[in-house]
């Protein structure tokens, strides 16, 4: 009897010491009074340089690289699409005549992750945009802003660090903040101007 | 849509706080005390959301809302100068002050 309860606080320990280890995959919810807005990535400029294909891809060095984050081509939405969380990405400029869609396909389903580093590696390619990491930003409650849109204007002789531009997306509750104070002031007139 | 019930509630906290100072300086009918109260809180309340923490300081835009305030306390009410003033003064360092405080503990609810 002695020895069931053992095994079973032991039992009961184990499950509670892999709890934390299940949560540290999941995205840390908001503190209260923050929430997090989305960050979305775009190329600005794709149709400027029609010989080439434009990739995002992992960087060596930080993030989970080959094993969590995929190779993905870049429609004409100019739309980065960012991986798993913690992918470091770099967008690659391929010439057409270079790019395979079968190498970039094999890379992607490799196990074997730094044989896909090399494979990456012996593609002909010039890096344009390094290190975009950010999905997300985590801000009060009350901003206004419901996304941010940052817009890379590509240079091939260049690597931006930087977005060119950055337009925050606002929603309905910014144009009512406009919209109610101008009612309400249309009331007040109103109301000075009966009285008189 | 949920993105509004923050500012509903720091709206309504605002305009609780204001009244019941409203409510102590002025000797006039309810009703009129509370649509006044309300219409001045919604005219200045949201021009203050917009601007707070894009192109203007915080107390720049708190001594412009008492400003603003007590110009709407005078005219509507048709209260003396001083008075407006105080009104205006206390309403606001009182929503200020213990607004925020009450607004960051129920959030954090």
């Amino acid at each position: 009897m002695e020895n069931k309860k053992i095994a079973i606080g032991f039992l009961v320990l184990m499950i509670l010491s892999v709890v934390p280890l299940v949560r540290a995959d999941l995205s840390v919810p908001p503190t209260p009074g923050y929430k997090d807005i989305l960050i979305y990535n775009y190329i600005e400029n794709m149709e400027d340089y029609p010989d080439y294909i434009f990739v995002s891809a992992p960087i060596k060095g930080p993030g989970p690289s080959f094993s969590m984050c995929s190779i993905t081509k870049i429609d004409e939405t100019g739309l980065i699409i960012m991986g798993y969380k913690f992918c470091y990405l770099s967008v690659f400029a391929i010439k057409k005549s270079d790019f395979d869609q079968d190498k970039m396909d094999l890379i992607n389903s490799e196990s074997d992750y730094e044989k896909a580093q090399e494979i990456f590696d012996s593609i002909p390619k010039k890096e344009v945009v390094k290190g975009i990491v950010d999905r997300s930003e985590r801000v009060t409650i009350t901003d206004l802003r419901t996304e941010i849109k940052n817009y890379y204007t590509l240079d091939l002789s260049k690597i931006k660090t930087e977005p060119d531009k950055i337009i925050p997306e606002k929603g309905f509750t910014y144009y009512l903040l406009w919209l109610i104070p101008i009612l309400a002031l249309i009331a007040i007139i109103i109301i000075l101007i009966k009285r008189k | 849509m949920n993105e509004i019930i923050p500012y509903l509630l720091a709206l309504a906290l605002t305009f609780i706080l204001e009244l019941i100072i409203y409510f102590i300086f002025i000797r006039d009918k309810w009703g009129k005390i509370v649509l006044y109260c309300l219409l001045i809180n919604l005219f200045t309340w949201p021009l203050v959301n917009l601007t707070h923490g894009y192109f203007l300081i915080l107390w720049i835009i708190e001594a412009l809302v008492i400003l603003v305030e007590l110009i709407l306390v005078k005219l509507l009410f048709r209260i003396k100068l001083w008075k407006a003033i105080l009104i205006s003064f206390i309403a606001n360092l009182i929503s200020w002050l213990l607004g925020s405080i009450i607004y960051y503990y129920l959030i954090s609810l």
